[in-house]
């Protein structure tokens, strides 16, 4: 009896594919990742398209609203992640304003909608599907929103005793935000755009 | 053909076998895909009461318009007795480069600075002979200090800020007078006006009258010192320092502090009771004080006051000694009130005096009056708070009659008395009305409770309280752990059977 051969995704490894009912799933033989089936495939895209749907909305108050509350002799002054992008552009220092910009702000943006276009909209071509991916994947590695959390967190136990230092309202969106856009691209399967 | 092993996959690859993907039952996923859809439409609400929390809340906008900037910044605070009430949005140039124009936003609940009549200033360090101001700004921000101007005034916008700190700076209420002199005689603004030595005031301003022919001072005597002002009060400038050189006597030399020193001053002196003083009442400014003024001011008594009822009391008991070998006379001081009530002479003293009497050997405990060997016949009934005992004649000076006795209940301006334990002199301290705050039991009963009162338990504890206006009795002032506090002693006296000697 033969079924349809199918790859793990994981390890690679081609397998034949039993049918299989509501309430069963399919494991790899070699790896036990979890292969999907078609039925599952629509879940997962729409999983991920819920969590970058979620991070997008999250991505404008994070960039927004202030993140930093320094308050230093008496002064408290505060910024947002692109206000301070553009208060680097308005200093000169134009280098470092635009890998903040590109890193912080236009990847982790391009990032979470190409994951939604990917995912819930059938707007590209197949073919251009395909090439959507390819850039999703090198901006994704680029987008280093995570890292500037860790950067304000370092600040944080550096800058303690100095200066009063507090996180604004900001701060919680851009945690959300880069947990949800890490849920959608785990759970992203790039099989999918492949199913019809 | 099903293999299962992947290496025999690997061995067997002339014939395309592959194995067969495992089935296992679905566990019931905690997040499946439709959940998901909630998750997001919770970051999108999380998202909006983000923004909405963090929206800049309203505060009022007002601009004000300074001669100078001193290094003012935007972002930099504008205070209103210590707090930051508002900031600094922006600082420009006027379009005529005359002034600098400063952008304020106020804080909500500091919207009532924003009336007409509000005065704001520059903070900055103000180094002189006479003190140092705004030390903080020399090394941090700048900021600008505010002050509100008269209550109910129309709301503005546009300030016209002051070039230097105003003199009468959160001196609050006061009476203002009018000094004319003949020369300026080097008094300054914000000079001191001393009585007897010490501020009693500040000098407004100084300037020229209308036609020229007289200098006229503005001067503002504190409120706590109004009533020491009557028609009959005397200014002179006291500036600068008098130098007296004889061959026998040597050089003497005569000044009032280093700050009336550099600033100049003016002295002031009350040599009579005269009438009570207006606003704006004018006094001549003498150049120094005439001979007799001092002598006729240290006849006249600026206090109304009637001193009088304070009775010192000795409280002496023997306790045993250091691990209960020996004996120890002990003693403690206080006052009681003496009091002519239709009983005859009576001394009320505070209860817990008698607190020590526990710790006394064999009834030894006994309270007479200081000086004499008078002992008072007293015992401690119920928890009165205070007691009461009878007087003989010799010891019944000073009293206060029963018909002096108070029955206002409004804080006023009061005055504890006691008597010197050595001398017949007594001695006053001033309770001012706003250190008052009136406290009314369920029992319909009252007593005060008096804050930042200096006064120690070793001298003050059972003085007599009495209104420095009247001179009537008010209560027994009481010092104990739980702080200081004023009791009425109306009601013990006319409800003579509740506390009994």
């Amino acid at each position: 009896m033969q079924h349809p051969l199918k790859s793990c995704h994981c390890c690679g490894l081609i397998q034949q594919a039993p049918e299989v009912t509501d309430g069963q799933t399919l494991h790899c033989v070699r790896c036990s990742s979890r292969i999907a089936e078609l039925g599952c495939r629509i879940k997962t895209a729409s999983r991920t398209a819920a969590a970058a749907v979620g991070a997008f909305f999250l991505f404008w108050p994070a960039i927004l609203l202030p993140i930093l509350r320094i308050e230093q002799l008496g002064i408290t002054h505060q910024s947002s992640i692109l206000g301070g992008t553009l208060e680097l552009f308005r200093h000169g220092s134009y280098f470092v304003g635009g890998v903040v910009l590109l890193f912080s702000i236009i990847f982790p943006l391009t990032k979470i909608v190409l994951l939604i276009e990917l995912s819930l909209l059938e707007i590209f071509h197949r073919k251009h599907k395909a090439f959507t991916l390819r850039m999703m994947e090198h901006f994704g590695k680029w987008s280093m929103m995570d890292v500037m959390l860790l950067a304000f967190l370092v600040m944080l136990v550096k800058l303690g005793d100095m200066v009063e230092f507090s996180f604004g309202p900001a701060i919680f969106a851009f945690t959300l935000c880069v947990a949800m856009s890490m849920l959608a691209s785990l759970s992203f399967d790039p099989h999918a755009i492949w199913e019809d | 053909m099903q293999v299962t092993d992947p290496s025999e996959t690997k061995a067997t690859q002339s014939q395309p076998a592959f194995p067969t993907a495992v089935v296992k039952q679905r566990s019931q996923a905690l997040l499946a895909g439709s959940r998901f859809w909630w998750l997001a439409l919770a970051c999108l609400i999380l998202a909006i009461g983000l923004v909405f929390w963090s929206m800049p809340s309203g505060g009022t906008h007002i601009q004000i318009h300074f001669p100078k900037g001193h290094g003012l910044k935007a972002e930099d605070s504008v205070r209103y007795r210590g707090i930051d009430v508002g900031v600094v949005q922006t600082i420009h140039l006027t379009d005529d480069l005359d002034a600098v124009d400063v952008h304020v936003k106020l804080f909500p609940t500091a919207k009532r600075l924003a009336t007409e009549g509000t005065k704001f200033w520059i903070v900055r360090p103000q180094l002189s002979i006479s003190g140092i101001s705004g030390l903080d700004t020399a090394v941090g921000h700048k900021y600008i200090m505010v002050q509100p101007g008269p209550a109910d005034q129309a709301a503005a916008r546009y300030f016209d800020g002051l070039a230097s700190p105003p003199v009468d700076q959160g001196a609050g209420s006061g009476i203002e007078i009018l000094l004319q002199a003949d020369t300026r005689h080097s008094v300054n603004v914000g000079s001191a006006i001393h009585f007897r030595g010490v501020d009693v005031g500040r000098i407004l301003s100084v300037e020229l009258s209308p036609d020229a022919r007289l200098v006229e001072v503005r001067g503002k005597i504190e409120e706590a010192y109004r009533s020491l002002l009557t028609t009959e009060a005397k200014f002179w400038a006291t500036g600068g320092v008098d130098f007296d050189f004889s061959l026998t006597k040597g050089l003497k030399l005569d000044t009032e502090s280093l700050d009336t020193l550099a600033r100049g001053g003016v002295s002031m002196l009350v040599t009579g009771d005269g009438g009570p003083v207006s606003p704006g009442h004018v006094f001549p400014l003498s150049a120094s004080p005439e001979e007799d003024w001092i002598t006729q001011a240290n006849n006249y008594r600026a206090t109304s006051a009637d001193l009088r009822g304070a009775i010192n009391l000795t409280a002496s008991w023997t306790e045993s000694g250091m691990l209960g070998i020996g004996k120890r006379k002990r003693a403690e001081h206080f006052t009681g009130i003496g009091i002519q009530t239709s009983g005859g002479p009576k001394v009320f003293y505070p209860s817990d005096v008698r607190a020590s009497a526990e710790s006394a050997l064999d009834d030894s405990f006994e309270i007479f009056i200081a000086g004499t060997e008078e002992i008072l016949t007293a015992t401690a009934q119920g928890k009165a708070l205070i007691i009461s005992a009878g007087l003989s004649a010799e010891s019944a000076t000073n009293l206060i009659a029963e018909a002096e006795i108070s029955e206002s209940v409004q804080p006023a301006n009061w005055i504890a008395v006691r008597k010197s334990l050595d001398s017949d002199v007594f001695h006053h301290l001033p309770i001012n009305a706003a250190n008052i705050k009136l406290v009314r039991q369920d029992d319909d009963t009252h007593y005060w409770i008096i804050s930042e009162f200096t006064g120690d338990r070793a001298v003050w504890h059972g003085t007599p309280v009495l209104q420095s206006s009247t001179s009537r009795l008010v209560g027994i002032l009481i010092i104990n752990d739980l702080g200081t506090t004023v009791h009425p002693i109306a009601t013990v006296v006319v409800g003579e059977s509740t506390y009994r000697n």
